[in-house]
């Protein structure tokens, strides 16, 4: 560690020094340490991004790349949650003013920000030269000759309900300029036409990292003329598919840090973290079991819910219900909060504390709506997921500021 | 038997204290503590000699150019002890005796200067209840609780009280509920910062500093704590850096500022949860147990800084502690209370036990065996002899002095390796089947 620190510029040290004697509640969050290192680590990740080799035909995947440095990046804020905890200055001072209430907010904000920067400095800038790597007419005129192509695969047996999902229809750009799915299946045309659509498939499909090689041209087309299937090489398809979902996906913005499956994990990390801060902080355990239990209830009444509506009516509710009873486990807490400091001075500033101590727990029921997306019953638009994210990161950002404040100073205040 | 006075040497210390008592009265207090000081100096303790130089520095607020001089001479000192060759030592103290006397005479001359004018700062020692407790009662759930009840308690700014009592008798529950750390189940709590009787906890524990038997770890470099709990508790600034370095050279501390928890001893982690708890000035100090890990120098060393300390003229603390070091506790106490089975036997002024007793009581040890020990002097009808654990203990009427015990151990030629009178010590409160 002695070692670590000689890694800390002048300048810094200074920040740091004049942070501890003036603004304690600053030094604390370490802000200019992450401010600085967090910036360092950025722009590395960013420069090494800006030079992975990028070839259509073996895309990075973004996903990995970012989830690699997305771990550490939570390791390190668990740690730097863990120090917040070490640093509670309300246990001895007990409550500030709202003024240094704000600042904090201001810069845990800041804070969680950095840490969030981490991931997009790897995956954005990955993302973004993905989505260059090749021009929208070239993109568009391959995704035609890939779909007209896969047609021939079919011949003219495969209409009606027998129907194939063609390269197009991964697609997600449907904003000018369009990019249409050609309907795969169904037709029928002519073997002149057939073999100029394969001629044209075989390379578009050797460019996005296919093996042409190991499709036999002659073959597919004494298939089609017999109204017979030809079936792909099922590995070279898949590797064809990857390649043009991930440059759809650069091409529409769908950038790793918006997917809600990673902040599904942060809420999972969050409830980890909550109850490492119940171990840290002695905060009284019924407290938090009866927490955990009205969640778990609510949780399991809105998955009812949203089964039986389903069941009933056919009708998806895309998650609604499950935001409803979130907000309703948020008001359940609130009251139970009041209850908590019922023997205390009663202040609002205190009571909306502890309220916004409960705001980390309404991300379970979150989870939950991710886990019904996956079975079909349930899911997310695009701008309900946009509201519930930034709500969610809001949320979180509350609670992050008024959970150790509410958590471990007030409670950690009022005799066992 | 020929009646002498009664408790031998402790008369004649107090006959000591008071001509001295005497003399100084026509003096102010800034210079009876100049004067203690000069005599440290030229007595060559310069280990208290420079640590009364700086609580003087605090209780009378001198320049800071002459707090600057009493830091430096302190690690000067801290330096000298850490040094392993005697004759550099011994030169080193003569030139650090120059400077404390230099020091002294800038200060008198700090004090001529202002012509008299310096205002006496006011001696708060027993002026007020710093922490009020009415008919305390907690219990414990289970089979077997355990209740403690106390039906007064106050403490004092300025006064030490301490807590003594056998393992499991209610001492470390009695700290907690002072401390607010538990809650009690009846009973008035008061704490004279509070302007209304509502208990607010968090308003209560901004002037409370606990220091409990198992003392938590902390991060960081010792400095950046103590910087830390000053700045939060509003030192800010210059001010937080003298504070800190003041308290730092006050407690010895100078060569752990840089260090981590890890690095330093269980005395100097103690040293320093009380110099974090001192730099912010608390109104009422609690320590559990706190002389449990020191050997038997740290531990006088430290007994002695919590009497300076407690008593500062500027920022006097009511002090409460816990210990089993029963008579070291009683030397530096102004209060003591026993405990047993969770109410107290006594609680009161250190030198109102056993005024009104039946008899005198003298602990000792010795080579022999028990049988040999009564045989010398089982003849006598007013002594009554009773063993605890390896000690005798004898009993006999108040006409019995401690002169006249000794002088009959020395006749009967009973080798003594150990002897104390506890009939003014809560030691005699102690029951034999409980030790």
């Amino acid at each position: 560690m002695r070692n670590l620190q000689n890694l800390i510029p002048g300048f810094l040290r200074k920040i740091d020094t004049r942070l501890l004697e003036h603004h304690p509640q600053i030094w604390v969050t370490r802000i200019h340490y992450v401010a600085f290192f967090g910036g360092i680590v950025a722009v590395l990740l960013a420069v090494r991004s800006a030079f992975v080799p990028i070839a259509l035909s073996d895309l990075p995947d973004v996903y990995v790349n970012g989830t690699i440095v997305a771990i550490p990046a939570l390791v390190l804020g668990a740690l730097w949650t863990i120090r917040q905890a070490v640093f509670v200055s309300g246990r001895e001072t007990g409550m500030e003013s709202p003024g240094t209430d704000l600042m904090k907010v201001v810069v845990y904000t800041g804070i969680f920000g950095l840490f969030i920067l981490i991931t997009p400095a790897t995956s954005l800038i990955l993302q973004t030269r993905i989505g260059n790597a090749v021009s929208f007419d070239e993109f568009s005129n391959d995704i035609r000759s890939l779909d007209e192509g896969a047609a021939v695969f079919f011949g003219a047996e495969s209409g009606g309900e027998h129907s194939y999902y063609g390269f197009g229809d991964m697609l997600y750009i449907s904003e000018p300029p369009a990019i249409e799915a050609i309907p795969v299946a169904g037709e029928h045309f002519s073997p002149a036409e057939a073999n100029r659509r394969l001629q044209e498939f075989l390379p578009v499909f050797s460019k996005y990292g296919g093996d042409a090689n190991a499709i036999n041209s002659n073959e597919v087309l004494s298939y089609y003329n017999r109204n017979e299937n030809y079936f792909m090489p099922y590995e070279e398809e898949r590797k064809v598919r990857r390649s043009i979902a991930a440059i759809s996906d650069a091409k529409n913005g769908n950038s790793f840090i918006y997917q809600h499956e990673a902040w599904q994990g942060l809420s999972f990390v969050s409830l980890l973290l909550g109850i490492a801060m119940v171990i840290f902080s002695r905060v009284k355990w019924n407290y938090f079991i009866v927490s955990v239990v009205a969640i778990a209830i609510m949780g399991i009444c809105g998955a009812i819910a949203e089964f039986g509506l389903k069941a009933l009516t056919g009708v998806n509710s895309d998650g609604q219900i499950f935001l409803l009873s979130s907000f309703i486990v948020l008001v359940f807490m609130g009251f139970q909060g009041i209850s908590v400091f019922s023997a205390q001075k009663f202040t609002w500033i205190r009571t909306i504390s502890l309220i916004s101590l409960n705001m980390v727990f309404p991300f379970i029921p979150l989870y939950f709506m991710g886990a019904m997306e996956i079975m079909n019953v349930g899911g997310w638009h695009d701008d309900q997921m946009w509201v519930g994210l930034w709500g969610g990161v809001a949320l979180y950002l509350l609670a992050g500021v008024h959970f150790f404040k509410a958590a471990l100073t007030r409670l950690d205040a009022i005799p066992k | 038997m020929k009646i002498t006075a009664k408790h031998g040497s402790l008369t004649l210390e107090n006959k000591g204290m008071s001509v001295a008592k005497a003399e100084t009265m026509e003096l102010s207090r800034y210079e009876q503590r100049l004067r203690e000081i000069r005599m440290m100096a030229a007595g060559e303790d310069y280990s208290r000699c420079t640590r009364r130089v700086i609580d003087f520095c605090i209780d009378f607020s001198l320049p800071e150019m002459l707090r600057q001089d009493a830091i430096n001479i302190r690690k000067q000192y801290n330096l000298n002890q850490s040094s392993g060759d005697r004759n550099l030592r011994f030169d080193r103290n003569i030139s650090l005796q120059l400077d404390l006397l230099r020091l002294i005479d800038e200060m008198e001359k700090q004090y001529a200067g202002e012509a008299n004018g310096k205002s006496e700062t006011k001696v708060n020692k027993g002026t007020g209840a710093i922490f009020h407790g009415k008919d305390i009662r907690k219990r414990f759930a289970g089979n077997d609780a355990f209740g403690l009840e106390m039906p007064n308690l106050d403490l004092l700014a300025g006064e030490l009280t301490g807590v003594v009592g056998e393992n499991g008798n209610g001492k470390t529950t009695l700290l907690r509920l002072v401390a607010g750390d538990l809650a009690v189940d009846s009973g008035e709590l008061g704490y004279s910062w509070l302007e209304s009787k509502f208990l607010d906890w968090p308003l209560i524990k901004q002037r409370i500093a606990y220091i409990p038997q198992r003392i938590p770890r902390w991060f960081g470099k010792l400095r950046d704590n103590l910087k830390y709990a000053a700045t939060i508790h509003g030192i800010r600034g210059q001010e937080n850096r003298d504070a800190v370095s003041l308290v730092i050279s006050r407690l010895g501390l100078s060569r752990y500022e840089e260090s981590a928890w890890d690095e330093i001893s269980s005395g100097y982690k103690l040293r320093f949860e009380l110099a974090r708890a001192l730099i912010w000035r608390p109104g009422l100090l609690v320590l559990d147990e706190p002389l449990a890990n020191l050997d038997i120098n740290t531990r006088s060393l430290f007994l002695q800084d919590l009497r300076d300390i407690a008593s500062s003229e500027k920022y006097p603390v009511a002090v409460i502690l816990s210990s089993q070091q029963l008579h070291e506790l009683e030397d530096i106490s102004d209060n003591i209370i026993f405990l047993e089975n969770g109410k107290p036997v006594y609680s009161g002024a250190v030198g109102g036990i056993g005024l009104s007793r039946q008899e005198n009581v003298y602990e000792l040890k010795s080579p022999l065996d028990e049988t040999a020990f009564r045989t010398l002097l089982g003849d006598l009808e007013d002594i009554r002899i009773e063993t605890e654990g390896m000690n005798y203990v004898i009993r006999c009427h108040t006409d019995i002095g401690t002169n006249e015990i000794l002088q009959l151990l020395l006749e009967r030629q009973i080798e003594i390796k150990y002897f104390r009178e506890i009939s003014h010590s809560t030691r005699k409160l102690f029951r034999k089947e409980h030790a």
